[in-house]
């Protein structure tokens, strides 16, 4: 790996000097000036030398398209000089009363008459040696930081070098003020330049408000999720979609186009999901969700088939309007999805807005055009559920994707004869089950806990004594036995993100090598990292009130079910019970 | 214009007989309160009062753009009974500072023990003290104190104290800061020590008047001094900081007797001029730099100053050329009404005039025309100026200096309003010999925010004071 630094091209633009003694001169009078100085400060010359700055690379933490996390060393020791011009006062009694208060002033007659003499500096044989962390990412921009301070030494001579005094006294404190600016406002400098070059929402903000400089990367307070387009939709399957692809989609596109999933929404999810099927005990953190674990089916399903999952309730995305149509229409879905944990053989055929295996039940669901996420399949098959459904789902199937949804493709085959197996570069390796079940100690306690604040406590303490005792175990069991009936490596995980997209490793051929490298990794990095975890805030705002808006209709189709189906409900198990909800 | 405090303190030197004009910091008074007044930059309404004789109450208000207020108190333990303190009654001679005519110096003891004035029985009781606050509101809030006190005829202590609730605007600056200063005059010489809490700051004043001792027996058959000529000198030195100051100073003026002698006595041998002068030179070896003023008094209503300033390091200079001009008020005194035979003395010839008349009571007041120095260094003023003109006079001052700033002050009085109007125009280019910390004529305690130099403005600043006292 080679860098190259250009650093010739500055002195080669013709105007970069003048532009730059303007900056800084208008950088230096802007703000007040110590007493002393009674002029305006003019810079004459500037000049950045011929040698280069050398830059050593001792580490490199991230590096991707976009973002670039490294440390240096640098050492300068180069010939770039700049020049000062100024009048300073040179009577000590004039400013010193300059900045007292008149009524105790000594007033005298005429011994703080002021002597103003014009001061050239001079600042040359500047040495610097020092480390830079600098962080680069295309939304946030470049930010360098010192670790230590980097002013080795500097020459400064003026027009007062034959008075010791007044030399060193300048030379100290220059030495003072270039430190100050090294620490601490050249990085700001930097990164709002950097900002203004790769971010436009901050330019445009910039340009019209002046005012803000951070928060830059999206535009806009929160965005109502059900009525705009995701930023970045994707697929089932976690494929990005181009806008044409959107467009084919669904056939009135200009309507259907935000029932759409964001992609970093979806990871979210998936994370979500396999925090709860897995004993990993990290857990993203989406706000305003209340999560629910059904263990009765759980237990019902499990026997049956591998693929069984604890049955979820349908997420789906639609309008809202449309939202109050289908807790009604669609709970016959709803139900036969519930009762697919029983009768795994139709669970697909049941399971009508799921997947692309329904097609019998496609027209029933065409027409409602909304698309349901089951995130507690193990083997989730995000379902985009639309006219064109087949073809393009076996498309944007196979193509190979570098960023991996949530879903897992391969354990589908078993039970979802539709979906074309995925290519193995697809699915992601996880830390493996002993990690996972290591992490996974506090989950039930802490969603009893939570579930607690937020729902009526009367109703559901038996079912958090229930479900903390029995959930844990039974997942772990199941994953276990999942992993070993199956193909371990084969295991269906959420994508993987550390920090970098590009650590996806191939199944087959580095398996071993990144599950090692994952091992080495703080646990705090192991599995549902988010893309970017400090910009997203508006991601997870929408993800918040996506899931808030889930929990709603679940809510819904729930009472509507106990409503239409009672007989439903009373035929079935005592133990199926509602879900116990805990947040996150 | 003078404050109204300061125009109270004025009144308690007066009283207790201590001679302002007999230190090095007024030596070059004239020329700064000709070339360097202050000229009001906003609107400033004051009230204030000298309720009792002891105790006065001032009150500021100054308006546009910000709302600012001062509330001062002030007491004093000799009663100031003899002060104007009417605004309708106020002589404008004393509120406002202008060509300062100095009287010969004199000594607080005469050799046999007798006193000069007839106020050290006041000092044989108690020793004059004075107190002085200044509540400044606008934040950051500042508050000023002065303490002073007569030691004895010769000495006298004044403590400063000034504190400003916040942080202050230059970080060196501490928020409380008092300054102690004691004097010791004797009329051949003066001297007076400071210091300052702020950075241990010590000073050192001195003038030494040339010429006979005042202490001596003066021999009243010899002529009356004509000139004065006095030299003094100033340090400065902050052991903390290292603030060093240095300066000297020599002065020739006129005394009064110079310029009496023509009208009065005709026979007197050499009158040195027709019209009172001064000449100072002050330099300052440190920095360097040279200044020379020239002042004259023309006429008792026509005053004018020049300065010339040189810095010969930095080779810089400054020329500021100055004068003020009294004015008379149109409205004559209208004859007394309850002289009814008036018409019948004219008729026979036996009084000349109605000014005659009005003329002879300020001389009776003073007793000793020859004299005047009992009364205070504007006594000479008294007597040439009837008591019923004196109150519609105006003054206007004019300044200008090489760069072309001008200052224009109009004081005068309107019903029983004592107003200032002033403007100050120039392009304000940057001048090193005319930015001076402080003006000492100025005393102006609080108001050192101006809003004056904004940008490329050709204008300076206007405004308008103006002072009722009751």
């Amino acid at each position: 790996m080679a860098f190259n630094f250009n650093w010739s091209p500055l002195m080669a633009d013709a105007g970069f000097y003048t532009r730059a003694q303007d900056l800084l001169t208008t950088a230096l009078n802007k703000s007040p000036k110590p007493p002393i100085i009674v002029d305006d400060i003019i810079v004459t010359e500037l000049n950045l030398g011929s040698i280069p700055p050398e830059l050593e690379i001792l580490e490199i933490g991230d590096l991707a398209e976009d973002r670039f996390r490294g440390i240096f060393k640098m050492s300068y020791a180069g010939d770039a000089y700049l020049t000062l011009r100024t009048r300073v006062q040179a009577n000590p009694l004039n400013t010193y009363l300059l900045t007292r208060p008149t009524y105790t002033s000594p007033k005298p007659l005429a011994a703080a008459s002021g002597l103003t003499i014009p001061l050239q500096i001079t600042l040359s044989d500047i040495r610097l040696s020092g480390f830079i962390v600098l962080v680069f990412s295309k939304q946030k921009g470049i930010t360098v930081v010192f670790r230590n301070d980097p002013l080795e030494s500097l020459k400064v001579s003026s027009t007062f070098d034959s008075i010791p005094f007044v030399r060193d006294y300048l030379q100290k404190e220059i030495e003072g003020q270039l430190r100050i600016l090294f620490m601490d406002e050249l990085p700001a400098v930097i990164h709002r330049l950097s900002l203004r070059l790769w971010v436009p929402e901050y330019r445009a903000r910039v340009e019209e408000e002046q005012k803000q400089t951070d928060n830059s990367t999206f535009e806009g307070p929160r965005q109502d999720p059900l009525t705009n387009p995701p930023q970045d939709p994707v697929d089932f399957l976690g494929n990005v979609l181009s806008p044409s692809e959107i467009a084919s989609l669904s056939l009135d596109s200009a309507v259907e186009i935000h029932p759409l999933f964001s992609r970093k929404n979806l990871l979210r999810l998936g994370a979500l999901t396999d925090s709860q099927r897995t004993l990993s005990l990290f857990t993203p953190s989406i706000q305003e969700v209340v999560y629910r674990a059904w263990t009765g089916l759980t237990e019902q399903g499990e026997g049956t088939a591998t693929s069984i999952s604890p049955v979820s309730p349908a997420l789906s995305r639609t309008h809202s309007h449309v939202g109050l149509l289908h807790a009604s229409l669609d709970s016959t879905s709803t139900i036969s999805s519930y009762s697919r944990g029983s009768t795994s053989v139709h669970s697909f055929n049941g399971y009508g807005l799921s997947s692309g295996a329904g097609r019998h039940s496609k027209t029933h669901a065409r027409k409602r055009k909304n698309r349901v996420v089951d995130l507690r399949r193990p083997k989730t098959t995000d379902d985009v559920e639309s006219v064109s459904g087949e073809s393009m789902y076996t498309e944007t199937d196979s193509a190979p994707s570098v960023f991996s949804s949530p879903s897992d493709i391969t354990e589908d085959k078993s039970d979802d004869p539709v979906t074309p197996p995925s290519s193995p570069g697809k699915t992601v390796r996880l830390p493996t089950i002993h990690e996972r079940r290591r992490m996974n100690v506090s989950l039930p306690e802490a969603a009893g806990r939570s579930f607690l604040q937020r729902t009526n406590p009367d109703s559901v303490i038996s079912e958090i004594a229930e479900t903390s005792s029995i959930m844990p175990v039974k997942e772990s069991a199941e994953n276990s036995q999942q992993c070993r009936i199956s193909d371990p490596d084969a295991m269906p995980r959420s994508s993987v993100h550390r920090q970098g997209e590009t650590s996806y490793v191939p199944e087959g051929n580095g398996n071993k090598l990144f599950s090692d490298s994952v091992r080495s990794l703080p646990p705090s990095a192991l599995p549902f990292m988010e893309v970017s975890p400090g910009s997203s805030l508006v991601e997870s705002a929408l993800v918040m009130k996506i899931a808030g808006e889930i929990a709603r209709r679940m809510q819904e189709e729930k009472s509507s079910i106990s409503s239409h189906a009672n007989n439903y409900w009373d035929g079935r198990n005592p133990e199926e019970i509602p879900p116990p909800a805990y947040g996150l | 214009m003078l404050d109204f405090m300061d125009y109270v303190q004025l009144a308690f030197s007066e009283a207790t007989s201590w001679n302002r004009d007999n230190s090095y910091t007024a030596l070059t008074a004239t020329a700064q309160s000709l070339l360097d007044f202050h000229v009001p930059e906003r609107l400033q309404v004051h009230l204030s009062s000298l309720s009792t004789p002891h105790f006065a109450t001032a009150y500021t208000l100054g308006t546009v753009g910000l709302i600012d207020g001062s509330l001062s108190y002030l007491f004093s333990t000799i009663p100031l009974d003899g002060t104007p303190s009417k605004s309708a009654l106020i002589p404008l001679r004393k509120f406002v500072l202008g060509y300062r005519q100095l009287e010969a110096p004199i000594a607080p003891f005469r050799d046999n023990g007798q006193l000069t004035s007839g106020k050290h029985d006041a000092f044989a009781r108690q020793k004059a003290s004075l107190l002085h606050a200044t509540f400044h509101l606008p934040s950051p809030t500042t508050l000023t104190a002065m303490f002073l006190r007569r030691l004895s005829p010769t000495a006298q202590v004044s403590l400063a104290l000034s504190s400003t609730q916040g942080p202050p605007l230059i970080k060196s600056a501490p928020q409380a800061s008092i300054l102690a200063q004691l004097s010791h005059d004797t009329g051949k010489y003066c001297n007076e020590y400071l210091f300052s809490t702020d950075n241990a700051l010590f000073g050192w004043r001195g003038l030494w008047n040339f010429g006979p001792d005042p202490r001596q027996q003066r021999d009243y058959k010899s002529p009356p001094r004509l000139s004065l000529l006095s030299a003094g000198g100033e340090a400065y030195y902050s052991p903390v900081s290292s603030v060093v100051g240095l300066s000297t100073g020599l002065r020739f003026t006129t005394l009064p007797a110079a310029t009496e002698g023509v009208h009065s006595s005709p026979n007197h041998p050499s009158p040195v001029s027709t019209f009172p002068y001064t000449l100072t030179l002050t330099l300052t070896p440190l920095t360097g730099s040279l200044s020379t003023t020239y002042s004259l008094h023309a006429s008792q209503n026509l005053a004018f100053s020049s300065r010339f300033g040189f810095n010969v390091y930095s080779w810089e200079s400054e020329i500021v050329v100055g004068g003020e001009l009294w004015r008379k008020a149109r409205r004559a005194i209208p004859p007394p009404q309850d002289d009814v035979l008036e018409w019948a003395r004219r008729k026979m010839g036996l009084v000349n005039n109605p000014r005659a008349l009005a003329s002879s009571v300020p001389l009776a007041a003073n007793a000793s025309p020859t004299f005047p120095a009992d009364t205070g260094r504007d006594a000479h003023d008294v007597p040439t100026f009837p008591a019923g003109q004196e109150q519609n006079e105006s003054v206007i001052k004019v300044r200008i200096d090489q760069s072309g700033n001008v200052r224009l002050l109009w004081e005068g009085r309107i019903k029983e309003l004592l107003i200032t109007a002033g403007v100050a125009v120039g392009p304000g280019s940057f001048s090193s010999m005319s930015s001076r910390p402080s003006s000492p004529s100025y005393p102006s305690g609080g108001h050192s925010a101006g809003g004056g130099s904004s940008g490329s403005s050709y204008w300076r600043g206007v405004g308008v004071s103006i002072l009722y006292s009751s």
